[in-house]
């Protein structure tokens, strides 16, 4: 009954419903997790790395985390393709702001403008909607450090911590749990981001090759955007195993006594 | 804005100008800042400069910033732009620019300041071949924008 609607992107269903949005979002649910976490000295996002197969030729530094300007990254989730496609349309909305205002695009308008883009896909045109969801952090000096996600139906929100793909759900009731708000600095945060991917990725181990992660900071009136080495992954990946181990230990002593 | 020349440009410029700021506040919550406002000023100025149809416009644009203090910008009808201290459009301003260039202190009060102005407008008024007769004076700070007495012939009469 559904499959009569949702052949074409613009119009509701008898229930309301814009299948084609629904079914983007679906897509998108199968794709590479990535997330954010907003500190009070800075913001991280994390994705996971699903493209590691050793042929491939490292052409780009970073598969899922675009800079957009000096103060602004993003991280997508979903069909690559889509997302190179939306990640150039923010850099030129940034580049166009700075064109006409000589000062960086404040965060909340630049994802303000692409989402009112998503949302044309799935008024008019007859186009399918884009199979993006994306992260954004960047600092501006109206509201300092913001974490934003957007979707394929053109909406977004403000976050403090939030996930996006593969099991975005359940890493998302783990933040709740796990992050402190106005408590949890850059460092913490990406101990959590570690913990947190680890039970997202899909039964396998967490290897550098894996995740992908950057920092946002501000120093001496300036941006510092961050994409962490291998080694530093490595090193955060060995520090989470081991606090895994002691409190695994600390489980079993009890049960022995 | 102080702006001069062709009049139905000037109305429209600043017109334009206002309202976009206003719409900007409206839709994003916060104010544009005072080098961003000429940024997009002078970008207004040289898009009809480059599209062939001008603004025959001079003007000068003075805001106040919380953080930054005060500022005052010199624009012309070619779109050029700059920072400055002091600054005149106009056959009155030429007379004056030289008193300006003697007086003019950076740590001029209010008070002093107007008085800075007096002395040029008595000159303009002695040696102009134009009759200028009322001087409209503005002053922004960080109280907000304030007319103070307009100058005029009876303000060196007195």
């Amino acid at each position: 009954m559904a499959r009569r609607y949702d052949t074409r992107t613009t119009i509701f269903s008898p229930e309301g419903r814009l299948y084609q949005v629904e079914y983007a979002m679906e897509a998108i649910s199968h794709a590479g997790t990535s997330l954010g976490i907003l500190a009070t000295d800075g913001i991280l996002l994390a994705a996971e790395r699903r493209n590691t197969n050793k042929l491939l030729d490292e052409v780009f530094f970073s598969e899922k985390i675009y800079k957009l300007n000096d103060d602004m990254v993003c991280s997508v989730a979903g069909i690559t393709s889509d997302a190179n496609v939306l990640t150039n349309e923010l850099r030129l909305i940034a580049q166009r702001y700075l064109l006409q205002y000589g000062e960086s695009i404040p965060c909340e308008q630049l994802v303000s403008w692409l989402c009112d883009v998503k949302q044309a896909y799935t008024q008019y045109g007859g186009k399918r909607p884009f199979g993006v969801s994306i992260l954004y952090m960047g600092w501006d000096k109206h509201y300092g450090y913001q974490l934003y996600q957007s979707d394929p139906s053109g909406n977004y929100g403000g976050w403090k911590a939030t996930c996006i793909g593969n099991n975005s759900a359940a890493a998302v009731s783990s933040l709740k749990q796990e992050y402190k708000e106005n408590e949890t600095t850059l460092a913490e945060a990406q101990a959590l981001a570690i913990k947190v991917l680890s039970k997202t990725l899909d039964m396998t181990k967490l290897t550098p090759e894996k995740v992908e992660m950057a920092t946002l900071t501000r120093k001496d009136n300036k941006t510092i955007i961050r994409i962490l080495t291998n080694t530093e992954v490595e090193k955060l990946i060995a520090e989470f195993e081991k606090t895994e181990a002691e409190a695994e230990a600390a489980k079993k002593q009890p049960a022995k006594s | 804005m102080g702006v001069i020349g062709d009049h139905a440009d000037a109305v429209h410029l600043q017109q334009y100008i206002t309202k976009n700021l206003q719409l900007y506040k409206l839709k994003n919550g916060y104010e544009l800042d005072t080098p961003a406002v000429v940024h997009f000023t002078r970008r207004t100025l040289s898009d009809s400069l480059k599209n062939g149809n001008p603004t025959m416009v001079n003007m000068l644009l003075a805001g106040y910033d919380r953080n930054t203090g005060s500022a005052l910008y010199a624009l012309d009808f070619l779109a050029s732009c700059v920072k400055v201290p002091y600054a005149v459009h106009g056959f009155g301003g030429i007379i004056s620019l030289g008193i300006l260039d003697d007086l003019y202190r950076p740590t001029l009060s209010q008070t002093e300041a107007y008085e800075v102005l007096k002395i040029c407008i008595r000159e303009i008024q002695k040696r102009l071949f134009a009759n200028l007769k009322n001087f409209q004076v503005k002053i922004v700070s960080r109280c907000g924008i304030k007319t103070l007495p307009t100058i005029n012939a009876d303000t060196f009469s007195k």
